[in-house]
């Protein structure tokens, strides 16, 4: 008993306190965490909001290869059956 | 005939002590971990040798250890003791992960920072134990030092322990290293003590696609984040996000493939040699060490065990359940405990792939430990 009582006041008594040092850690490794997940959760739409302002530049590469296999398969459909002008 | 006998005291046969013997034994122990058995190979190896050389004994006057000024030893371990290398390994780790499963599901972040507890405690029951036996003392810094195993990132320990602890580094660093390579014997008898069938048999639901925007986002604004809040963390985290920044921007693939693959390569070689070689039996052998080691298993353990327990408490609150056994992943020990996490996962449900939701934990934890490293730091500075 006395041994675990003596462990004990060498937690307390260090300068820091060991225990508020542990509890103060835990608190803001969370705070830290916490901000950083929030911050992700409200990023898809505070992007869906900039979008309408400033376009995504993959939406425009995603149009530009809709275009270019529509393109590809028109010069592949008329060199199959021959234009239909 | 004097000049031979003189040679002949000067070899390490003749100056070879006990502590020397066990130490090279310890060394060739952790090769053949890494050759035999595959254990965390790029770092046992060039631990294992380094300690096999740092133990052959020499003459004094002779420049030749880790310790003394002036060796070549001395200018390589120069990176460990003023923290060099930590960072640098970081910019790799960086430029290598993939940060989308966490962009996907951020409340799996919480894990990651649930399974910092083990930082915590661990540094309470070093300074408890300093209370119980008059030659195990440690201060509040070296107990914070010997804290940090717990966050189960060998970089962020030896960063911490070269500023807080220097005398401490290479039984820290060891044990660091031992325990990440030992992921997968110590964590999933936990998991399993801590989570019912019903719970390892959860199903979580696909992470969705993030967008390159987000991914370009995000290693700008958590640095902001977290080195606003915590500046002590800012080297660390500093390069962990510039790494991924080189990654995602998709503007600098060059640098990225640089920091990912040579650069990372030639400070994982540096860094573990001059973390073994400075295992000297002289300063390594001690009653201390050993309770390094012992608190540092108690550290792995209880992280490990907070982040299983805080999934459970969190599925008290959400409606798509995680599997409890995730948590475990929030330990950094990158990708490791997140292998472990998949395979425990599978003894159950073959089915069932929990290796992408454990990589939102297990990052989110290096994030964590880095974190953690920089309070303690900030805190004990003085």
């Amino acid at each position: 008993m006395n041994s675990i009582s003596a462990g004990w006041q060498s937690v307390v008594t260090s300068e820091p306190n060991g225990v508020s040092v542990s509890i103060a850690g835990m608190i803001i490794v969370f705070v830290s965490l916490v901000m950083i997940s929030t911050f992700i959760a409200a990023l898809p739409r505070v992007l869906e909001l900039l979008a309408k302002v400033f376009p995504d530049t993959d939406t425009k590469a995603a149009a530009d290869h809709d275009r270019v296999a529509v393109a590809i398969a028109a010069a592949l459909y008329r060199e199959k059956y021959g234009s239909s002008d | 005939m004097d000049i031979l006998s003189q040679f002949i005291e000067t070899t390490g046969f003749a100056q070879m002590t006990w502590g020397n013997a066990i130490m090279i034994i310890v060394g060739i122990v952790f090769i053949s971990l890494a050759v035999i058995k595959d254990y965390e190979p790029l770092l046992l190896l060039p631990i294992g040798f380094g300690a096999v050389v740092g133990n052959i004994p020499f003459v004094a006057n002779m420049a030749l250890g880790v310790y003394d000024d002036g060796s070549v030893l001395n200018y390589i371990y120069f990176g460990v003791r003023q923290g060099v290398f930590p960072p640098l390994i970081f910019l790799g780790i960086g430029a290598m992960t993939d940060f989308s499963t966490m962009l996907s599901n951020p409340k799996l972040i919480l894990l990651g920072a649930a399974a910092q507890i083990g930082i915590f405690l661990t540094l309470i029951g070093a300074l408890f134990l300093g209370g119980l036996f008059e030659n195990l003392t440690f201060g509040i810094k070296e107990a914070a030092a010997i804290g940090i195993i717990g966050g189960a990132d060998g970089p962020t320990s030896i960063f911490l322990a070269s500023k807080l602890a220097p005398d401490l580094l290479g039984a820290i660093a060891i044990a660091a290293y031992s325990y990440m390579a030992l992921v997968p014997v110590i964590q999933p008898p936990i998991m399993r003590l801590l989570t019912t069938k019903k719970e390892r048999l959860i199903r979580m639901k696909a992470p969705r696609e993030v967008s390159k925007r987000e991914k370009v986002i995000f290693p700008i604004a958590a640095f902001l984040i977290s080195a606003l809040v915590v500046p002590g963390a800012l080297a660390l985290l500093g390069m962990l996000f510039l790494g991924n920044l080189l990654k995602e921007s998709c503007v600098t693939e060059r640098l990225a493939q640089t920091a990912r693959t040579s650069m990372i390569d030639i400070v994982t070689i540096l860094l573990g040699f001059s973390v073994g070689a400075s295992t000297q039996a002289s300063n390594f052998l001690t009653g201390k060490s050993l309770c390094i080691f012992g608190l540092g298993a108690t550290a792995f353990c209880v992280a490990t065990a907070g982040g299983v327990l805080f999934a459970k408490f969190m599925n008290l609150f959400l409606k798509d359940k995680i599997n409890p056994l995730v948590g475990a992943a929030g330990v950094s020990a990158v990708p490791d405990s997140a292998r472990v996490v998949q395979m425990v996962g599978q003894q159950e449900d073959p089915d069932n792939f929990l290796l992408m939701h454990a990589m939102a934990p297990n990052v989110a934890g290096v994030i964590g430990s880095a974190i953690a490293a920089g309070i303690l730091w900030s805190i004990l500075v003085n």
